[in-house]
């Protein structure tokens, strides 16, 4: 025993040693003007199955479809943590390896009215982006920029149901978020001659959301998601010797609108299928002070279709049997242009979902494995992972048990 | 299971938590068009002159000078340790000085007189009327200081009295004068200062008194060491002034010892765009080597034992006509305004990459930011009280100063 504790905090002070390039997401997604790479608003158990906006659940809150909250019996949240890495390829310098772990979102849903109406609010990232680069100009100049930030939303909710087979949901969402460059310039080997030019971007913006869900058959629910175009208001807010250049400016910044839809299929009881397409058209919509900003731009969409096992609801039952399962398929495109060329990315994801305490609490782990981009088109492509794990639990608030 | 957990946590937060490495920028990213582009540009001088101050302070010199040359007259004051009030009666005084260099040939012995000095001085004497064309009344001696360079000048005053004069109580040390002795032109002697310190061992340079008395029928040797010293630098022109002639010519010179002072002006300054980023910029005044008096010639005014460096100021305010100015003297409090520029052959330049930074960065981007408004720039010698030298430079007609800039013009943020 004595001897695997010894050679556990030897691995782990291995690891803490071992320095491994590292940068970001993705080699995507920083295009110029860019917010970020756009985080899929998925919790875990949605990445791992590709569906998630039509998929009813009594113990997680639905991330992507808001209007399903109602079938939540008493007050429940979901926090998500993942970790993301990609393996990125640029034909020259192979494996650029990429990761991160961050919060991914979490909500919090309070019923009111039971199977009615429900309230809520939580926080999800909308983008993210860390990379720094460099390069040498002409005269021997060195440049480099870091670029790193990306925005969130915190959203108010209600969902209403009208009766068990339709549902409504309308949110309030305060999008904000700092995008942050850092820009040096230098003569090579002449760090003295170092001029830096620092951006803050300070993105801030109201917007509302509508979702809603509806059974028309026994074993079909379906849900749709529309968020109108956000405007932001962005604060530009340099940092530079020059003091014209650090006057600070607002400008605006219209993220397009977006329009989810979902499927599932319930087989029995604890099968189903389901297929997700979401959809962002980032080369119409996406302004810039009101001017469409077109270059790099592309449509975001996502088909996902996947299958779930869910557990049994008998009791004194093996673990495996109170398990989830799940898999599911993803095609898609990315919201930016590389080498003036669509990206694409597609991959296969996994999941299962772990009790904590039986119905009350429990862990819903993801994987995702595919590629993004084609090294003959994109200039790169990239091979990603990433792990989600979603903390889902309730409580007993507001709730008079004596009734 | 636990374990487990800890150990994939802790592994993914160190993970994630590196520095990033640098990539090339794909081309989407645009990084030359994201913010601005680089511009290099020069500025020619607009208006230039130089100022001479014939009183200059010479405080604190490393170097003493004596002789003639050209008309430009160096004598020294120098004052050593009075001598304890128990001392015996004084039997006999050396000097011991250490010659450094020269300014013009050396091509015989430059005859001093030594002289006591008559009155009280300090070592601002240099600023002070009284003390330029001066001649005491009381010679001590006449002697020759030899031709050879790095030597040791050492010699006897047989006129003990003066000494006998100095104790502590009771009597006055005023020190001794030594200047050329006859009117004619032919050297400037350079001798240690007893603030030399352009060695590792100064103190076997600095001028001492070494003097003998007679005490229980045994002669006592000490030594007396410098207390203070001044140089005066005298300019009498027999014919052309070489200042009035430079003026004539509109040419420029900077000067030390008779401290002379350029001033630039680049009226260009106003037109550079106010959203720049400047990297570095450098000052480049071509230097004119030509002997006032045989033109052939290189310059035998331009002291080349001098160190050869010069700081550049900025004018904080003047008038049209620059009858009335005021330097720039932020630079005592703050380095990064303490520009540094050097003889670089033919021109005088900044001293190194990081002197062409600070100008830039500093100086001239307060001209950008609106915090300068005056175009002058203001050069001296770094070390003008150290010895004589006039450095002739090119002026607006011949071959003007410029301002080579390089900055960086911000045209767009990201967003």
């Amino acid at each position: 025993m004595k001897n695997q504790c010894k050679t556990q905090y030897f691995i782990v002070i291995l690891l803490f040693i071992a320095k491994i390039g590292f940068a970001g997401e993705s080699l995507f997604g920083v295009n110029q003007k860019s917010v970020g790479f756009l985080h899929l608003p998925y919790s875990s158990p949605g990445l791992a199955r590709s569906y998630e906006m039509a998929s009813t659940d009594s113990l997680q809150l639905n991330f992507l479809n808001f209007s399903l909250w109602t079938k939540i019996p008493t007050t429940t949240y979901s926090v998500m943590a993942g970790y993301k890495a990609a393996l990125g390829d640029d034909g020259i310098k192979d494996n650029y390896f990429s990761a991160l772990a961050n919060f991914q979102g979490g909500f919090l849903g309070i019923p009111i009215i039971k199977e009615k109406l429900v309230a809520g609010f939580g926080l999800q990232p909308i983008s993210f982006m860390d990379r720094r680069y460099s390069d040498t100009l002409a005269d021997s100049l060195l440049e480099t920029i870091y670029i790193r930030g990306g925005l969130s939303r915190a959203a108010l909710k209600i969902a209403y149901s009208f009766n068990p087979r339709i549902g409504l949901g309308i949110a309030y969402e305060y999008t904000f978020g700092k995008i942050s460059d850092n820009y040096k310039i230098e003569e090579e080997g002449v760090a003295v001659s170092r001029i830096g030019l620092d951006y803050d971007y300070r993105f801030y913006g109201h917007g509302f959301a509508v979702s809603a869900f509806a059974q028309p058959l026994k074993d079909v629910h379906v849900g749709m998601l529309i968020r109108p175009a956000v405007k932001t208001s962005v604060l530009v807010k340099a940092f530079s010797s020059s003091s014209l250049v650090n006057e600070s400016q607002v400008k605006t910044v219209t993220l397009p609108a977006q329009y989810h839809f979902g499927l599932q299929y319930s087989i029995n009881r604890r099968m189903h299928l389901g297929l997700d397409f979401l959809y962002q058209n980032w080369l119409d919509g996406y302004e810039i002070s009101n001017q469409p900003y077109t270059k790099d731009q592309d449509v975001f969409y996502r088909f996902g279709l996947g299958f779930e096992r869910t557990s049994s609801e008998r009791r004194f039952i093996e673990l495996k049997e109170q398990m989830d399962y799940r898999i599911g398929l993803f095609y898609g495109g990315l919201n930016q242009k590389s080498n003036d060329q669509s990206v694409r990315e597609y991959g296969l994801s996994l999941g299962l979902s772990l009790p904590i305490q039986r119905y009350v609490s429990r862990i819903d782990i993801s994987g995702l494995v595919g590629k993004r981009g084609d090294l003959s088109k994109n200039n790169y492509e990239e091979w990603f992972l990433s792990v989600g794990f979603t903390l889902s639990a309730r409580e007993l608030w507001f709730v008079n048990l004596e009734e | 299971m636990k374990q487990i957990l800890i150990v994939t946590t802790l592994f993914l937060i160190h993970w994630s938590c590196q520095d990033l490495d640098s990539i090339a920028p794909p081309a989407e990213l645009n990084l030359d068009e994201r913010y601005g582009t680089f511009v290099d540009t020069t500025l020619l001088a607009d208006q230039d002159t130089f100022i001479v101050d014939y009183r200059s302070n010479t405080f604190n010199s490393s170097k003493l000078s004596v002789g003639r040359f050209h008309q430009f007259e160096a004598g020294f004051l120098i004052k050593f340790y009075s001598l304890p009030s128990i001392t015996e009666s004084i039997d006999s005084v050396f000097i011991e000085l250490t010659a450094l260099s020269t300014l013009g040939e050396a091509s015989s012995d430059l005859n001093i007189a030594v002289f006591s000095a008559d009155q009280d001085w300090d070592d601002n004497a240099n600023t002070l009327a009284e003390w330029h064309n001066y001649t005491p009344s009381n010679r001590l001696l006449e002697l020759p200081f030899t031709a050879e360079d790095s030597s040791k000048i050492r010699f006897a005053i047989s006129d003990t009295a003066v000494f006998n004069n100095w104790r502590r109580l009771g009597n006055t040390n005023l020190g001794l004068f030594l200047k050329i002795a006859a009117a004619e032109d032919a050297y400037i002697r350079e001798i240690a200062s007893f603030e030399y310190n352009l060695t590792t061992d100064p103190q076997n340079y600095v001028p001492r008194l070494i003097y003998k008395s007679f005490k229980d029928s045994v002669y006592v040797s000490d030594t007396l060491r410098t207390g203070k010293n001044a140089s005066i630098y005298d300019y009498n022109p027999e014919a052309t002034n070489l200042f009035d002639f430079a003026a004539e010519q509109e040419e420029l010179l900077i000067a030390s010892g008779i401290a002379a002072r350029t001033l630039i002006k680049f009226d260009g300054l106003k037109f550079l765009p106010k959203n720049a980023i400047i990297q570095t910029a450098d000052l480049i005044i071509p230097i004119k080597n030509e002997d006032y008096f045989s033109p052939s010639s290189p310059n035998t005014l331009d002291n080349r034992n001098n160190a050869q460096q010069f700081y550049l100021r900025s004018v904080r305010e003047a008038n049209d006509d620059l009858t009335h100015f005021v330097i720039d003297s932020v630079f005592i409090i703050n380095p990064r305004y303490l520009i540094s520029l050097r003889d670089a052959n033919n021109y005088i330049s900044a001293a190194n990459k990081e002197e062409e930074v600070k100008l830039g960065q500093n100086l001239l981007q307060d001209y950008l930011n609106g915090t300068r408004t005056i175009e002058w720039f203001y050069l001296q010698y770094k070390n003008e009280r150290l010895d004589l030298s006039v450095k002739r430079l090119s002026g607006l007609n011949e071959e003007p100063a410029r301002l080579n800039i390089r900055y960086f013009k911000v045209e767009q943020s990201a967003f």
